[in-house]
């Protein structure tokens, strides 16, 4: 199974993620910040990423961009969490590097589903 | 392919039939597609659906769905040809049929199909073009992983092109080269098709085109939103561009192919093995020739004797292993017959059904290609003119079915074909009455049976009183007769009024080799084909008569044979007279004569030289062979020796 960072300033964001993916049998780790993202991103070789875009410090789409610098990282698949009506987030979040989007809200299948287009 | 259609056709269920149809229209459609041959896929897809529909249940074999699906075979082998050959051939004929094959389908009605929210009701073809661009992987996400979200959402077959894919020492490992055309059935609508590569818009070029499958649908309602990033042309035209540029593909493949196309033969693994043991044990031979010769005394005459004949009989099991390789079965040739009976049969509205039979036997290929016009002109005649229309049939007592026969057999050197109908058999009254009108015999002449049956081979001679489309081409038995003579073999006609005829083909099994006899005028050697000699007799002056204008006759057990003298014929001067020497009885065309011969060399089979190839057509001369010690000999043509004599 899949080792994922969950990326996100929203408690109940992260704990819904978590739960969700522990629940399929991935392992998760969370970060607040991108700065938190980043020392994990370092200690471990994650699967995949799954941010927020709107986060304190450095945002979102800047961490991605971040995360595609790093050479452990370059073909990582990396989704953001936007909504329906951020087009231009999901446009700037692809050209960061990110492989997709998920669209906010979602609930667990919503989130298992997409996470089948990027892992296996 | 077309042998199981028929066999549908003839009521057949087994559901191994459609399924064995099914494969190879697949493999057509997955070898044309991946080697670039677009039309053929595209039209080997549209005969597939349908072919689905059958294998489900969902469309009724019926004659109408076989005669659709048998023109198909037709327009499949067409564009293969076109491929090989660079024949062109009527697009429009093939975009006709493919339209009739997709009209097909409004009788279907879909069932078992999965529903969903998205479902339009019933299923969609797209076809799906898609091209990564180089740094595709670069953003985290995979060809591999979207191609398979879309397999998710029904049936799918993709063709990866390969072509931009760079020689492996120049790759960029973190490069994405590879392209794929889909083409996705699904229940869903374009916008889920769509969705599945919304990640990826701006890194592929993209095209989604509903393929219009059911005939009466307009583009207008089930086409996906135009794209504005898809600038493929193949989005704007179904029409004249598309199959532009099929054709500018199939032309640069066949000048590629065109160029270096050599005739090629199938032989199978076994026969190649035993040529390689041969020539194996041709080498321990000679091997031991070298050293009988290397410390030859007389001691060791005997063991080099023996090596010797052990030398001739490798030679000799060699040449007959590599003749094999020529060999093809009888079923090569019959085979196309089950198609032509039942579209003839069908035309002259007779029942008939094909037996087959020692299709098996194996034939040298040169003779086999050369079999197939007068086989197929006398199945013609057999099903025009011999079988009976089942009403007549029914009348006359017989089984309403007409059965034709193909059979092949060997004997002795020869291979025998037989090609029998129980229809109406010759006439001989009718045969007599044209006979007469064409002046071949007196008028007051009564002709038997015999004499009728061999009048049918005459130039000009056909009983038909209609010339109809199927066998009335101006091109008579005597062409057939001279075909299979050409080709060193004979033929021969048997009839019972009213119970059908047979045509039987006697033909070498090679034209390469012929068991020849050696005789020898003057001083020069000839060959006789032995297939042609009956027999062989000492001359003497008692048995020869000479008619006053008719030349010279030889009296054998109470016949007489008209004399041909080979020095006359040869020009060779010290030839013997009439009186020494030796009369050869030929047989040829049911004539016989005596050949005079100064003597008998000797018989073996020599290997025909063209002389056509290498100088040019003589009378009377079949070709040319080499001798042991090197010099040519002639090879005899008996059948126009005899002819030459007769006429």
């Amino acid at each position: 199974m899949a080792f994922i960072l969950i990326v996100d300033d929203s408690n109940t964001m992260r704990q819904m993620v978590q739960f969700t993916l522990t629940e399929a049998g991935h392992e998760v780790i969370e970060a607040r910040d991108a700065a938190e993202a980043m020392q994990q991103l370092q200690l471990n070789n994650f699967d995949l990423v799954i941010s927020d875009v709107n986060m304190p410090g450095m945002n979102g789409i800047d961490l991605v961009k971040e995360i595609r610098t790093m050479p452990d990282y370059k073909f990582t698949p990396v989704l953001v969490l936007t909504t329906e009506s951020e087009q231009e987030i999901k446009q700037r979040g692809r050209a960061a590097g990110a492989t997709g989007w998920i669209v906010k809200p979602f609930n667990p299948e919503v989130l298992l589903s997409v996470l089948g287009k990027v892992l296996g | 392919m077309e042998t199981d259609l028929l066999e549908i056709e003839r009521g057949s269920s087994d559901p191994e039939l459609l399924q064995s149809i099914f494969r190879t229209v697949h493999s057509i459609k997955g070898g044309s597609g991946s080697l670039g041959f677009d039309a053929i896929a595209d039209f080997s897809h549209q005969l597939e659906s349908l072919l689905d529909k059958l294998r489900g249940g969902q469309v009724e074999p019926n004659r109408e769905l076989v005669n659709l699906l048998l023109r198909s075979v037709d327009v499949e082998r067409s564009l293969l040809g076109e491929v090989q050959n660079g024949i062109g051939i009527d697009m429009s004929v093939v975009e006709q049929l493919k339209n009739e094959i997709s009209h097909w389908h409004p009788s279907v009605i879909p069932i078992g199909l999965p529903k969903t929210e998205a479902a339009v009701g019933h299923a969609i073809t797209y076809r799906i073009e898609f091209k990564p661009h180089r740094g595709f992987f670069l953003s985290g996400n995979d060809p591999i992983r979207i191609l398979r979200e879309l397999a998710s959402l029904g049936e799918i077959e993709t063709n990866c092109e390969i072509s931009q894919l760079p020689p492996l020492a120049e790759i960029d490992p973190e490069a994405s080269y590879l392209s794929w055309a889909c083409r996705l059935h699904t229940v869903h609508l374009s916008d889920a098709v769509r969705e599945v590569f919304a990640w990826v818009t701006d890194d592929c070029d993209l095209s989604i085109q509903a393929v219009p499958e059911l005939g009466e649908l307009p583009r207008s309602q089930h086409n996906p939103i135009p794209n504005p990033r898809s600038v493929d042309r193949r989005d704007d035209d179904h029409g004249l561009g598309r199959r532009a540029s099929d054709r500018v593909t199939m032309d640069l493949a066949t000048s590629d192919v065109g160029t270096a196309r050599q005739q090629t033969l199938q032989v199978t693994a076994e026969k190649i093995d035993g040529l390689v043991n041969l020539v194996g044990e041709l080498v321990i031979t000679q091997t031991m020739l070298k050293q009988s010769i290397d410390h030859f005394d007389m001691s060791r005459l005997v063991q080099l004797q023996a090596t010797i004949a052990l030398f001739e009989r490798n030679t000799r099991e060699l040449q007959q292993a590599i003749l094999a390789i020529r060999m093809l079965p009888v079923s090569f040739v019959f085979s196309r017959f089950h198609r032509l009976v039942r579209d003839i049969g069908m035309a002259l509205g007779k029942k008939i059904s094909l037996a087959i039979s020692g299709e098996n036997s194996e034939l040298d290929k040169s003779v086999i290609e050369k079999l197939f016009d007068p086989l197929t002109h006398l199945v013609r005649n057999a099903l025009d003119h011999g079988l009976e229309t089942p009403e007549e049939r029914l009348s006359a007592g017989k089984p309403e079915v007409g059965t034709l026969s193909l059979h092949a057999q060997h004997r002795g050197g020869d291979i025998e074909i037989v090609v029998r109908d129980d229809g109406r058999g010759l006439d001989p009254g009718k045969i007599a009455t044209k006979a007469r009108a064409l002046g071949l015999i007196a008028s007051e002449e009564v002709l038997d049976a015999q004499r009728a049956q061999q009048l049918i081979f005459r130039s000009g001679f056909s009983t038909a009183d209609r010339v109809s489309e199927l066998s009335g081409r101006g091109v008579g038995l005597d062409v057939v007769r001279e075909n299979i003579t050409s080709l060193g073999g004979r033929i021969e006609v048997t009839s019972m009024p009213g119970q059908g005829s047979m045509f039987l083909i006697r033909l070498p099994l090679t034209l390469a080799i012929v068991e020849g006899m050696f005789v020898q005028v003057g001083a020069d050697t000839f060959v006789l084909p032995l297939a042609f000699i009956t027999e062989c007799m000492q001359s003497n002056e008692q048995m020869v008569k000479r008619i006053a204008g008719q030349g010279i006759v030889v009296e054998v057990r109470g016949e007489y044979l008209p004399v041909v003298e080979l020095r006359r014929i040869c020009n060779v001067a010290d030839g013997m007279e009439i009186g020494k020497g030796v009369f050869v009885m030929m047989e040829a065309d049911n004539k016989r004569v005596a050949l005079l011969v100064d003597a008998l060399i000797g018989q073996d089979q020599v290997v025909v030289k063209s002389l056509e190839t290498n100088y040019r057509r003589v009378d009377h001369l079949a070709g040319a062979t080499i001798l042991g010690d090197g010099r040519v000999a002639l090879i005899l043509d008996a059948n126009s020796i005899v002819r030459g004599q007769i006429h």
